[in-house]
């Protein structure tokens, strides 16, 4: 018997639900992405709650602070969380990883407008690659004995089906799957790529 | 990066995937207080209320990209991260906040910079919600904004506990049903 939206929106604002209740919360937590009209409605019943409140005005201090966080040297900081996850490192590791982004030393120019810089290494068969790629221009390709996964932290990259993925996007890159990464139009792309070597499956 | 207004939900949310600043400021301008005053209500203090507003923001920018155009609103989505950040904080044990049953009651209230195309807006949900039946509008409230239990909300309110759930998903009901009215 499938749950009714309410029953589920109640367990969700319980903190009661069952594992598979659980999934779908995480999932619209995630995205936003409902199953059905019924559960987009409910879902908005429970935050309509909300609006039982007296709206409020924070300080202008938490705006300014906020938009300084969002540009300049500071930008992706907000992403050291999942950056730790992603590189299995520690918080202050990924914070270091992520203030390299803007060192002016450090790089290697791969093609006209794509740079690498390499930012853990050593580790067995993997290595983590920070790129900043250009609009219009293709990142490159490990070899063909290598798995990549992909972190995208600034800018927007199209895959050979048109897909397009932003900031906070993990894409997983198999061995010998067909991809093709072009930076889209709008900013340049910073992305930090884990490779994994695969001599003996090769 | 374009650093021009972003005049309406789903545009600000795709300016903020794609990484330009301007989406996120646009959400802050147009959410920020709703935000922060249910962030006040659960954490009941000020300054701790406002941290989990920016960090509500700062998570924004990183899963702007991910959200799905089709799903629920942007509003709620942005509710759905600013209430578990401001649960989580209050049961890191560092707020000490005691709230009575009446402080869960609210007298009508009407945002004044709030755009009224929103949908339900403020005033019909305060007078849908009033007219639940006291002790399903304290259970709704008490699971919203104290995130308590279904065992404590059944002490609470007097009510055994196997009925929380159900009560709670009734009042739902209602809520929708009257908006989609």
């Amino acid at each position: 018997m499938s749950t009714r939206p309410e029953d589920l929106m109640a367990g969700y604002l319980l903190g009661e639900l069952f594992a598979d209740e659980r999934v779908r919360v995480d999932s619209i937590h995630a995205s936003g992405a409902v199953n059905s009209p019924e559960e987009r409605a409910a879902l908005e019943a429970v935050h309509s709650v909300a609006l039982y409140t007296i709206p409020t005005r924070p300080g202008p201090r938490v705006r300014e602070n906020l938009m300084t966080s969002l540009t300049g040297r500071k930008r992706l900081l907000p992403f050291r969380d999942r950056v730790a996850e992603f590189l299995e490192v520690d918080i202050d590791t990924a914070y270091t990883v992520l203030t390299t982004v803007d060192h002016r030393v450090g790089w290697t120019e791969a093609s006209d407008g794509v740079r690498t810089r390499t930012v853990l290494a050593g580790n067995r068969d993997l290595d983590a690659t920070l790129i900043r790629a250009a609009a219009g221009t293709v990142l490159p390709r490990p070899s063909s004995a290598t798995s990549a996964e992909l972190f995208i932290l600034q800018g927007q990259l199209r895959d050979l089906d048109d897909t397009i993925a932003g900031p906070g996007e993990r894409l997983r890159r198999p061995l010998g799957s067909r991809y093709r990464h072009e930076v889209q139009d709008g900013a340049e792309a910073v992305v930090l790529v884990l490779s994994r070597e695969h001599v003996d499956e090769a | 990066m374009a650093d021009t207004p972003v005049t309406d939900d789903r545009a600000a949310i795709e300016a903020a995937g794609r990484g330009d600043p301007a989406g996120i400021e646009s959400l802050y301008d147009a959410y920020a207080p709703l935000l922060f005053g249910v962030a006040q209500r659960i954490l009941g203090d000020r300054s701790l209320a406002e941290e989990v507003l920016r960090d509500v923001f700062l998570e924004m920018w990183t899963k702007a990209s991910a959200y799905d155009p089709e799903g629920c609103s942007v509003r709620v989505w942005l509710l759905m991260h600013l209430r578990l950040r401001a649960l989580e904080r209050l049961r890191s044990g560092k707020v000490g906040k005691m709230v009575s049953m009446e402080d869960t009651q609210i007298a009508y209230v009407v945002g004044d910079d709030e755009d009224p195309s929103l949908s339900p807006t403020r005033e019909q949900v305060q007078r849908v919600i009033d007219l639940l039946p006291p002790k399903q509008r304290n259970m709704l409230q008490l699971a919203y904004f104290e995130g308590l239990s279904s065992e404590k909300i059944g002490a609470r309110t007097k009510v055994p506990t196997t009925r929380v759930a159900s009560e709670i998903a009734n009042a739902l009901e209602t809520m929708r049903k009257a908006f989609e009215a």
